[in-house]
């Protein structure tokens, strides 16, 4: 068993269906999925896609349907939680309430039947690494969102899991705070060599703290890849859609542009789109010269939106489609609304996405 | 908003209520156990602490604590069945759960003394195949029987309010489900034992038609002692220091119990 | 897990046996006939039904008052008067019988009906008031805002802002404590007159003696009335989940 090069987690053929409590059929179909020891892998997707099933699933707190787990290729599949050197953050962090920090961390040594001398070194040891030292002698009642997270991620690493996992670990923290826990979560990861999962709505969140993300709906997974393959390069509509921001062209409005239809062929969707991100469309004034590579048409300015770093432009075609465009604030406006400019992109920036179709 | 002279009429029934309701009777008690008993059982009015001796005599003492030992064991097997159903009923789901809750409900709303009818004709049928119509055993059961909403409740309560996910976090690591259940489990619903202790525990001391009609007058407990005293035996002054001794019994328990609960509506 | 199951089956089946038994011996037409020939039983019946109904109506309205009276007090105020009213209910019954009955016969009242009414009375308070003060916390004081600010009379506001907003408590409270008052026995039976009797202490008394038939009719008899209480408690009450929330 030891000795072995660790494989990571793999996910087989998992499925499980229940109906959720609005009715609805959800969990997870045939999952496929391989996790990297030390990685930082995030599960993304909006609520009711089973990524929350996923989880619970590699942590034990579920059977699955049909299907098998592999943990560094043991079939850790119907193990019950006690069993898995896999460890869980909760969502609200179920800290045991009646007892303090110190001994809510210790738990888990405690069942582990280490001795009070080990026990204190390694909390010792955890205390400098989250730096909670002086939270140990705290009752759960008396700390803050913050502080009660450290000691959730304390007494999961204390026992030296392999894999950590972690059920969106910030989203009961507000904003600044959960800026610097990702930064945290990130160096935390790199100096334990542990491997993190997260599951997670929140696409920002996802990439900064993954080296690779698998975007899920509806009980699929959907994408797996690293967040600038995700972001580029989506696999199809929805998952484009659901990062970040996104302008969808058909394919008939690039060839009648470039008159490049090679490139259009290339793919071959059943109905394929054209996306092209806010921020790689530049706006020109009317009547400039359209550059070499590069697409353009004229659109009349509808509204500006001032979002601190960033300016969101809305621009209306003259086939009425409108179009978003992203450019840092400190750039001059190009036109008001109501007036006309050219707005133009490099062929090479524009990606084609299945459009799905509802099902 | 309201004047003080209204909020005073307002509040006039309650003042009353307490002086003439609860502490003038008490205060009467108190002030009989200090008397003599006439020889045709009337009071005299001379102080005497022979009540008081004669409760503390060995005979009456063994009464007393035979007594407490009924209602103590009344509550432990009563938390005992009660526990593990409140564990039960978080296990199910919504619907099965308020099925269960009203089946186990409904008997409690009859008239008590239809339940206690019920409760001899049952042990007239011998179940187990023992006689247990009019034994201790059987006023045990019929207690434990007619207790159970009181214990029930409360601990479902505090049983229900433990998160899923704290288990789970047990579970997580590392805890058997013995190991469960003795460090996350049992400390939480603490609060929850301790009042369903003392709302089973205090009216259980005063228990007189179950002792007195399925124990057939063979278990005499304090209830049957004090209608004895007070009736028949026309002891005044004895069931009152008895009654005063267990006043002060309920007090000290209900001031604790009320304690808790005035901490607990502090931190809130 | 099984345990478990197991367990709260065995509790079901304690509670309903006593249950079934005296329906299935109530439910013979020779129990039922002794029954409607004991006028005994039905007097005792009728005192029960008009002492219930008068002692919760009162300790219902007495208990608004005061719940009105704890709501406008401090909070010191208001935690001591909790505690006064939740002592009673802590106590054993026999001790508030007995000290009621003590109380009454040193102040020279003679046992009957006014005792029978004021023992009944002091009990059913603490919860009338309880159940009364639920809903006192939790009124919306703007509706009578809105109706002084309408320029209604103080009477008018009462009627119109207050009013229909305890009514369900009053009804509740009034059902609960007539339920409470007609199953008493403990303290009906010391403080009641010579000649006096009440359901309960009807049935005691046929228990003592020997089995008649009648009790089983009886019996059933009062089963169903729970029943139905329980069902017209949930046809006006529909969502309250317990018989302790409203």
């Amino acid at each position: 068993m030891s000795g072995l090069r660790p494989e990571g987690l793999k996910l087989e053929g998992l499925t499980k269906t229940f109906v959720s409590d609005d009715g609805r059929l959800a969990g997870i179909k045939n999952c496929d999925l391989s996790i990297l020891p030390g990685e930082g892998f995030s599960l993304l997707g909006p609520s009711g896609c089973g990524k929350t099933t996923t989880l619970r699933l590699i942590g034990g707190f579920e059977s699955p349907d049909s299907g098998k787990i592999l943990h560094n290729g043991q079939d850790i599949t119907h193990a019950p939680p006690q069993k898995r050197k896999i460890r869980t953050v909760f969502q609200r962090y179920a800290l045991f309430p009646h007892l303090s920090a110190f001994e809510n961390i210790a738990f888990g040594l405690k069942t582990q039947k280490k001795s009070s001398a080990e026990i204190s070194k390694k909390i010792s040891e955890m205390s400098e690494i989250l730096d909670i030292r002086h939270l140990l002698k705290r009752s759960i009642d008396k700390l803050s969102g913050g502080e009660q997270q450290r000691i959730a991620l304390a007494r999961a690493l204390v026992t030296s899991p392999d894999i950590l996992l972690l059920d969106e670990p910030l989203s009961a923290l507000d904003l600044k705070l959960r800026e610097k826990m990702q930064l945290e979560l990130l160096e935390l990861r790199k100096q334990l060599g542990t491997t993190f999962i997260f599951v997670t709505h929140d696409q920002q969140e996802a990439m900064v703290l993954s080296d690779r993300v698998g975007v899920m709906n509806q009980g699929q997974l959907l994408q797996v890849g690293s967040p600038e393959e995700i972001y580029f390069k989506p696999k199809s509509k929805f998952i484009a859609h659901f990062i970040g921001q996104t302008n969808f062209i058909s394919a008939d409005f690039i060839s009648r542009l470039s008159g490049e239809r090679e490139q259009i062929l290339k793919f071959d969707y059943k109905s394929p789109e054209w996306m092209i991100r806010p921020e790689n469309i530049d706006m020109r004034p009317l009547g400039t010269k359209i550059r070499d590579a590069h697409v353009g048409i004229e659109a009349t300015v509808a509204e500006h939106a001032f979002l601190g770093q960033d300016r969101l432009t809305k621009v209306i075609t003259a086939c009425d489609k409108a179009i978003l465009i992203k450019t840092p604030s400190h750039e001059k406006i190009v036109a008001a609304p109501g007036e006309r400019a050219l707005i133009e992109w490099e062929i090479e920036d524009t990606w084609c996405v299945e459009a799905e179709t509802r099902s | 908003m309201v004047r003080r002279s209204r909020n005073a009429l307002l509040s006039l029934p309650f003042y009353l209520w307490l002086a003439l309701g609860l502490i003038g009777p008490i205060a009467i008690i108190v002030v009989t156990s200090f008397l003599t008993r006439s020889p045709f059982g009337q009071v005299e009015w001379t102080f005497t602490l022979d009540a008081y001796r004669t409760l503390f005599d060995y005979l009456y003492l063994n009464l007393f604590m035979r007594s407490l030992g009924l209602a103590a064991g009344n509550t432990a097997l009563t938390i005992a069945i009660a526990y593990p159903v409140a564990y039960y009923l978080t296990k199910l789901s919504p619907t099965k759960r308020t099925w269960l809750l009203t089946l186990i409900l409904i008997p409690f709303w009859t008239s008590f003394l239809v339940r206690v009818l019920g409760f001899m004709e049952f042990l007239r049928l011998e179940p187990l195949g023992i006689k247990l119509l009019y034994t201790y055993f059987g006023v045990l059961l019929s207690m434990c029987c007619n207790y159970l909403p009181f214990a029930l409740l409360p601990l479902y309560a505090e049983v229900s309010k433990i998160p899923r996910s704290v288990i789970e976090a047990a579970q997580d690591l590392g805890a058997t489900r013995w190991q469960i259940f003795t460090r996350v489990f049992l400390p939480l619903s603490k609060r929850g034992l301790i009042v369903a202790s003392m709302l089973v525990f205090i009216p259980s001391l005063g228990e007189f038609l179950i002792p007195d009609l399925v124990g057939g007058g063979r278990v005499y407990g304090l209830g049957s002692f004090l209608q004895n005293q007070f009736l028949s035996a026309r002891n005044w002054p004895l069931g009152s220091a008895t009654l005063s001794l267990m006043l002060i019994i309920t007090f000290i328990a209900a001031k604790f119990f009320l304690n808790h609960e005035s901490e607990n509506e502090a931190m809130r | 897990m099984i345990v478990f199951h197991f367990i709260a089956f065995l509790t079901l089946v304690f509670l309903w046996s006593p249950m079934i038994l005296i329906v299935n011996k109530g439910f013979s037409w020779t129990a039922v006939e002794a029954l409607l020939r004991r006028d005994d039983i039905w007097h005792a019946f009728s005192n029960s039904l008009v002492l219930g109904l008068g002692a919760s109506v009162t300790a219902t309205v007495m208990g608004t008052f005061t719940a009105f009276s704890m709501s406008f007090s401090s909070s010191k105020t208001r935690v001591r008067m909790l505690r006064g009213l939740s002592f009673p209910m802590l106590l054993p019954e026999i001790s508030l019988g007995l000290a009621q009955m003590a109380w009454f016969m040193s102040v020279g009242l003679s046992l009957g009906w006014t005792t029978l009414f004021f023992g009944h009375f002091v009990f059913l308070f603490s919860y009338a008031t309880w159940i009364m003060k639920l809903r006192v916390d939790s009124l919306d004081w703007s509706l009578v805002d809105a109706a002084r600010d309408l320029g209604a009379s103080d009477m008018e506001t009462f009627k119109s802002a207050l009013l229909p907003q305890l009514m369900p408590a009053f009804g509740a409270s009034v059902f609960t404590c007539f339920a409470l008052s007609l199953d008493d026995f403990l303290i009906s039976f010391f403080v009641k007159g010579m000649n006096q009797t009440t359901l309960p202490i009807q049935v005691y008394g046929m228990l003592k003696l020997r089995i008649q038939p009648e009790i089983y009719a009886l019996s059933l008899f009062l089963f169903c009335i729970s029943l139905a209480g329980i069902l017209i408690a949930k046809v006006c009450y529909p969502s309250a989940k317990s018989k302790l929330d409203f």
